[in-house]
């Protein structure tokens, strides 16, 4: 009890309001949830990247290098030179605040770091104190500061509460990219040994084994064969696919997440269902052990990085002598390939132009990468009515989509999902407006943010995609989120589980694997994973 | 029900705040209306008959899931609901001294009080939650690997000779 119970005026007189500083007077609070592990020295010193060593972010020392503010400010010279467009982002902004309230970290956690703006004058306010004339001599009165430890670890903190999904990106009236400002944030950090672990080690796991989680050439196919096994137990077919097989037509790569964790397992199953299906009318497909990942972590470390990576499936597709290469149901690929690959790596003139040997269909908008999505691939089957499908067998699932960020947004991939969907479902939802398409909401977990040390950061960003997920499922009783991106699958079961409780995860082409009618099949009673089809409910 | 929002979303940035606040559309604005909604039933039940613990947890869960990810320590992220207290004295005005005596007021400071421990309720179950969640990824993840490699048994598999008799 407290000796003395306050009077009702001395309650009413308290001030509740939070003491409030100035954000650049508010230093940056690293707390456990809330950030990822950092980088170990083994995979950067495989990856020969700088400064590799074992440090902890929650450590006040973090083992800088001693000439650390020269190389962050000579790697800041560089880069503005060499890509116009942050020499234009550093200038154009008027903090007219569009962004402001569209990022989905901002919405979540009221962070006001986490406004696009104000992340992005994290490293403005440096530039200005050492490029600009009203910097050097006003200072902070223009909004500039002189780079020390204090800001380093706030850029560190913000640039990884990121995840580069470029939201912003659509209402700035200036077309400023702020995930372009976060990608030069975190090579600058990457300049001082300074990544996250759950980016750095799935680089060096790739650069080394060909995919993100490290699986070797016989594991990756026996995966595979699992899966065959698995079909074959549903519908009684057996496929055959081929491994890294010369004088294929075609390459298929998809994200390694797809052949190692659930659901994308089941999103794998459909690609072999679908393959199986085309083989007697002419597909000519093979998979890779070696360029066996589609997704890319380094673009979230530097752009030479994600040139490295990216051309590892390029220089398989010409060692097999393939004609061109499908990609599967993968997020930040697709950004690479639509909007790097061709300045990086490309143009692919050792491939063809892709074209469906079923239908004759030349996809003229992959004329230099020389690689489509499988969304784009099937939808084109079913447009021309190649495939023989029940879509009852997906009658349990009450779908809704979303829009991954950089299929929608980085390469405008907004149709064929639905196409596809609403050919092979019965029940279909879409969410509200302002939240799909290019407006979608990141999963809170993209460019690297997927750890598991992270899971307040991760719910708290993902809360506006699963608050318009619940909006349907409260209203239309949606019971699954359809998506086509590797991380989506990932993250997106685990937030389903804390914000929206009785609603899954699954790839497009699972659902294609449970509708396609094979020659030859038993008669089918249960879906990929294993649960009886609607009206086969044992009694 | 005005200030009392105010209070809650004073713990917030100013920059959250215009946006928590002002803006009305539930999508791009999910944590104000999730607090809005969870407030106004909150102030609904308090005013009421019903039985405050039994009812408020159900009014309290979306408010309690955002706060539990967000950067507040348990008590701050409960503290809100005290803030009624306050609220309510401030708008008794003149009054004050006189209804401060009062058993009805006692009454009214023990619901609010029960609100309060229901709060806390609810938000240690969204932490937990969170807990299990993050242990269940890990967990999954090691487990699935193991069963890839063949390095697990699924008791499922084995034929179960239980009712099979036995020689002897």
């Amino acid at each position: 009890m407290a000796d003395e119970v306050p009077k009702v005026e001395k309650m009413a007189a308290i001030d509740h309001t939070p003491p409030k500083t100035g954000w650049m007077d508010t230093p940056a609070v690293i707390r456990p949830g809330m950030y990822c592990y950092s980088a170990k020295a083994k995979p950067l010193n495989i990856l020969s990247m700088p400064h590799g060593r074992d440090w902890d972010p929650i450590d006040e020392d973090w083992h800088l290098p001693e000439n650390w503010i020269e190389i962050v400010l000579d790697g800041l010279h560089e880069r503005l030179h060499k890509f116009r467009s942050l020499q234009l982002f550093m200038d154009v902004c008027v903090r007219c605040g569009a962004c402001a309230d569209k990022c989905h970290f901002f919405i979540g956690s009221g962070d006001p770091k986490n406004m696009p703006v104000l992340r992005a004058e994290l490293l403005r306010s440096v530039y200005r104190k050492e490029y600009t004339l009203a910097g050097k001599l006003l200072g902070k009165m223009v909004g500039a500061r002189k780079l020390d430890e204090r800001v380093l670890k706030e850029w560190w903190t913000y640039f990884f509460q990121c995840t580069e999904c470029r939201r912003c990106s659509v209402f700035c009236p200036y077309g400023i990219d702020t995930a372009e400002i976060t990608i030069i944030g975190r090579e600058l950090l990457n300049l001082l040994g300074l990544n996250i672990d759950w980016i750095a080690t799935p680089v060096s796991n790739c650069y080394r084994t060909g995919n993100h989680l490290g699986i070797q050439p016989h594991a990756f196919k026996d995966m595979l064969e699992f899966f065959v096994d698995e079909i074959e137990d549903v519908t009684g077919v057996r496929c055959n696919p081929s491994f890294n097989r010369k004088g294929a037509e075609i390459l298929f790569i998809t994200p390694s997440g797809d052949v190692f964790a659930d659901p994308g397992t089941y999103t794998a199953m459909g690609y072999l269902i679908l393959f199986h299906y085309l083989e007697s009318m002419g597909l000519d497909i093979t998979w890779s052990t070696y360029a066996s990942e589609g997704g890319n972590f380094g673009f979230f470390t530097s752009h030479e990085m994600m040139k490295r990576l990216n051309a590892k499936m390029y220089m398989e597709a010409k060692r097999l002598g393939v004609k061109y290469i499908i990609g599967g149901e993968c997020g930040h690929m697709w950004r690479v390939i639509h909007q790097y690959m061709d300045t990086m790596n490309g143009p692919a003139d050792h491939l063809e132009v892709p074209k469906n040997p079923i239908t004759g269909t030349v996809f003229q908008n992959a004329a230099s990468t020389k690689m489509i999505h499988i969304t784009e691939f099937t939808a084109d089957l079913l447009k021309h009515d190649k495939l023989k499908f029940d879509k009852s067998r997906n009658d349990n699932y009450n779908l809704t989509f979303h829009d991954s960020c950089n299929p929608s947004r980085g390469m405008g991939l907004l149709e064929e999902p639905r196409y596809i969907i609403k050919k092979m479902c019965n029940h279909f939802h879409e969410m509200p407006e302002g939240t799909i398409r290019e407006q979608t909401f990141c999963c809170g977990s993209g460019s690297g943010l997927n750890a598991g040390e992270d899971l307040e950061l991760r719910f708290r960003g993902g809360m506006p995609r699963a608050n318009a997920v619940k909006y349907v499922h409260e209203k239309h009783g949606v019971n699954t989120l359809a998506c086509v991106c590797a991380i989506d699958r990932a993250a997106l079961p685990p937030l389903m589980d804390y914000w929206v409780p009785g609603v899954q995860v699954a790839g497009i082409h699972e659902l294609v694997g449970n509708a396609l009618i094979l020659d030859g099949e038993k008669e089918r009673t249960e879906d990929l994973r294993f649960e009886p089809l609607a009206g086969m409910e044992e009694e | 029900m005005d200030q009392w929002q105010d209070r809650v979303l004073a713990t917030y940035s100013p920059d959250a705040y215009r946006l928590f606040k002002h803006k009305n559309d539930p999508f791009a604005n999910p944590v104000g209306s999730k607090l809005k909604k969870g407030l106004e039933g909150l102030l609904d039940l308090l005013l009421g008959e019903g039985d405050v613990r039994a009812k408020a947890p159900e009014l309290l869960e979306e408010s309690m899931k955002v706060r539990a990810v967000q950067d507040f320590s348990p008590s701050d992220a409960v503290g809100f609901l005290f803030e009624l207290k306050g609220v309510i004295r401030e708008q008794a005005g003149k009054d004050l001294p006189k209804l401060d005596e009062s058993p009805e007021w006692f009454a009214l400071d023990s619901r609010i009080d029960a609100i309060a421990l229901a709060g806390f309720d609810v938000f240690m179950e969204c932490r937990e939650k969170l807990n299990r969640i993050r242990v269940n990824e890990v967990r999954n993840l090691s487990y699935k690997a193991m069963k890839r490699a063949n390095l697990v048994c699924d008791l499922s598999e084995i034929p179960d000779d239980s009712d099979e008799e036995t020689v002897n």
